[in-house]
């Protein structure tokens, strides 16, 4: 277990402690709800913390530089401003981002080889 | 001991690093994502500037003289919307994942291309954001919360508001994942013999950041695509309770965001003041404890924003937002006991960290005025708001922004910024800075409203407010100094070494700028302050021998 996952812990039962006080605070449902919302995700994210092992990590195989991770960003940045001016965009967006992944498949089975 | 293997080091596929546009803008290295992720931030700060001063001209003398009220609208939308989306998180980020990889020792940050991907999601949002600006009714101009209905269809219809929201949701996904991967970085790449307590001070303000920042930004990305969805003809907000649902998204990002305004400021400023007060960080522990309480109490004084709609449950945010004053305290307190019995060197970086301390605090005790409702309902949407805000993050935050460029310059460059140069852009800046923002307190509390183009000449507002635009030039010649400085230092070159300011973390024990892999050996790592405890031992090895002579 890492000791990150200790303090998140502590961190999540502090958040669940006040939220719990706003659950007995308000009779809306929306604010205490939107805090403990917050108060899982960090209590999830210590969860996972505390289930990976404190062994380093394996040396990683890392191309120097990843073009198809920006293609795929301005894909789907093209595809979400297609929502403002139509359909085609969202459509050439959808292509940018195919033409990315395919990039990224390529860049990930090269790594793979050079790993051995 | 090498690094390597041992701490998760990469070797690269390319033989030789790629150049040219490619390394421009695909870089997988930690570093150049960080320097690019800055220099775009710093753009976007001298476009958000430069807005500030077209609107401070326009309020200069009562009249409409410069810009119409629409485009005034425009202007302060996107001024907020820069700086709050574009400049301030963005450049704390950009610092953190250049040094928190470093000062944890680690070889490089946890996944390097979501990294790269986050970086471009916020140049994506800026540049959605900015275009907005190209269509027919112009930008969007519902103020940087957008709040409901005024940044509904009826109320600003067409295109460009739409894409200020979708700009905000890019924006948000960016951060998020910029933010994911350092938290990543903190937990599983620490190197041997750096444990949670023995990181840095700016290491654990990043930490507290990064999970302010997972908690809520994606809150922000919903509640905007239910805007959009909403803009679209989806009709979600418009039900009974709709506006103010959309305030509880809102301000559930929008509070915490002050702190991960706040956060990495206060860890840089740390670093800046145990550096030049020639002694260990005092009060870590406490430090790392109120930071942490801090955090938990940050996401729970949202709603502190909308006392004066009568719906929230004013007793606890109010609760909640004074008790920050407490944790509030501990870190100030913290910093100011290390300054106590140092050797104190005011270099730049000290003086702008410094700064970042008085001036924050006159944000911060303004604060205290306006969590508190009676208060509140006086001071809400006027210029002591915007007065208080803007203490907080432009005369305090920008402050210790301007530390960290002083203070990490030479590790980034391998150059040193000119000290003369610097010492007239912080006078420029304090003078510039309390010119502008404090008068607005006065004409706050006298009743001038925020977000106006313009005021009644008999109000009594003309005096303060031509004070306020004196001083916003004087700023931006201070920006402009810095600017210059940059220019200076690096045509005509002063090595720095790898150390110029004896630092006591990491990133000091490795070349200036750092190889693609960080380091080629770590010093044993026995407190926060590996690299000072080094230095000191190597003082205390050599005393020795001298000490056996005299015997």
């Amino acid at each position: 277990m890492r000791v990150g996952a200790v303090w998140m812990g502590g961190l999540a039962l502090w958040m669940g402690t006040l939220s719990l006080l706003l659950w007995l605070w308000t009779s809306d449902d929306l604010p205490p709800a939107l805090l403990t919302g917050a108060t899982v995700a960090l209590a999830l994210v210590a969860l996972y913390t505390a289930t990976r092992s404190e062994d380093a990590p394996p040396t990683r195989h890392l191309a120097d530089s990843s073009l198809p991770t920006v293609v795929i960003v301005f894909g789907l940045a093209m595809m979400l401003n297609g929502l403002a001016f139509g359909l085609f965009l969202i459509l050439i967006g959808a292509e940018v981002v195919a033409l990315g992944l395919a990039g990224l498949v390529i860049q990930f089975v090269a790594e793979r080889r050079a790993r051995g | 001991m090498t690094v390597g293997a041992e701490v998760g080091a990469g070797t690269a596929v390319a033989k030789a690093p790629p150049g040219g546009l490619l390394a421009w803008v695909a870089t997988t290295d930690h570093k150049r994502i960080a320097l690019r992720m800055a220099i775009v931030s710093f753009g976007f700060f001298l476009i958000g500037g430069l807005f500030a001063l077209v609107m401070r001209s326009e309020l200069a003398d009562p009249g409409i003289q410069l810009v119409g009220r629409d485009t005034y609208n425009q202007l302060f939308t996107m001024h907020g919307s820069t700086m709050v989306f574009l400049v301030l998180t963005p450049l704390a980020l950009a610092l953190a994942v250049y040094i928190v990889p470093l000062q944890v020792g680690a070889a490089d940050i946890a996944a390097p291309r979501v990294t790269l991907a986050g970086h471009w999601f916020v140049v994506a949002g800026g540049l959605t954001m900015y275009s907005s600006f190209l269509t027919d009714h112009g930008a969007g101009k519902a103020g940087w919360t957008a709040y409901y209905p005024l940044s509904g269809d009826s109320a600003t219809p067409g295109t460009g508001m739409d894409l200020w929201v979708i700009g905000v949701i890019l924006v948000g996904v960016g951060l998020t994942l910029v933010a994911a991967c350092l938290l990543a970085t903190i937990v599983t790449l620490r190197a041997p013999g750096m444990t949670m307590l023995r990181l840095p001070v700016f290491s654990w303000t990043m930490l507290a950041t990064v999970l302010m920042i997972v908690m809520s930004v994606p809150v922000l990305a919903v509640g905007m695509a239910l805007l959009l969805a909403d803009r679209l003809g989806a009709s979600i907000y418009e039900s009974s309770g709709g506006p103010i649902a959309y305030q509880h998204l809102f301000w559930f990002f929008g509070h915490p965001a002050v702190y991960i305004m706040f956060f990495p400021y206060l860890g840089i400023t740390a670093e800046v003041v145990a550096t030049f007060a020639r002694k260990r960080f005092t009060g870590y522990r406490p430090l790392i404890v109120a930071l942490l309480v801090f955090t938990g109490l940050s996401m729970t004084v949202w709603a502190h924003h909308m006392f004066t709609t009568g719906q929230v449950a004013n007793k606890y945010f109010s609760l909640t937002s004074t008790a920050l004053v407490v944790a509030a305290g501990t870190e100030y307190f913290a910093v100011i006991a290390t300054l106590i019995g140092g050797a104190i060197l005011l270099r730049t970086a000290m003086l702008f960290g410094l700064g970042f301390f008085l001036q924050f605090l006159i944000g911060g005790l303004s604060g205290v005025i306006l969590a508190s409702p009676p208060l509140d309902y006086h001071a809400h949407d006027s210029y002591f708001v915007v007065a208080h805000f803007h203490y907080t993050l432009f005369a305090g935050s920008l402050f210790a922004g301007f530390a960290a460029a002083y203070f990490w310059f030479p590790k980034w460059t391998g150059a040193m910024l000119r000290e003369s140069l610097g010492r007239i852009h912080f006078v420029l800046i304090v003078l510039g800075t309390n010119l502008t923002f404090f008068p607005m307190f006065l004409l706050g509390y006298d009743g001038m409203p925020r977000r106006v183009a313009d005021y009644a000449s008999d109000a009594g507002f003309t005096g303060l407010n031509r004070l306020s635009t004196l001083g916003s030039f004087l700023v931006a010649l201070g920006v402009a100094v810095f600017l210059w400085n940059i220019f200076v230092s690096l045509r005509h070159r002063e090595p720095a070494g790898d150390d110029p300011w004896e630092g006591h973390t990491l990133e000091w024990a490795t070349s200036s700028p750092p190889p693609r892999y960080n380091f080629r050996s770590l010093p044993p790592i026995t407190s926060h302050a590996p690299v000072l405890d080094r230095r000191l031992a190597a003082a205390d090895t050599a005393a020795k021998p001298k000490r056996g002579r005299r015997r």
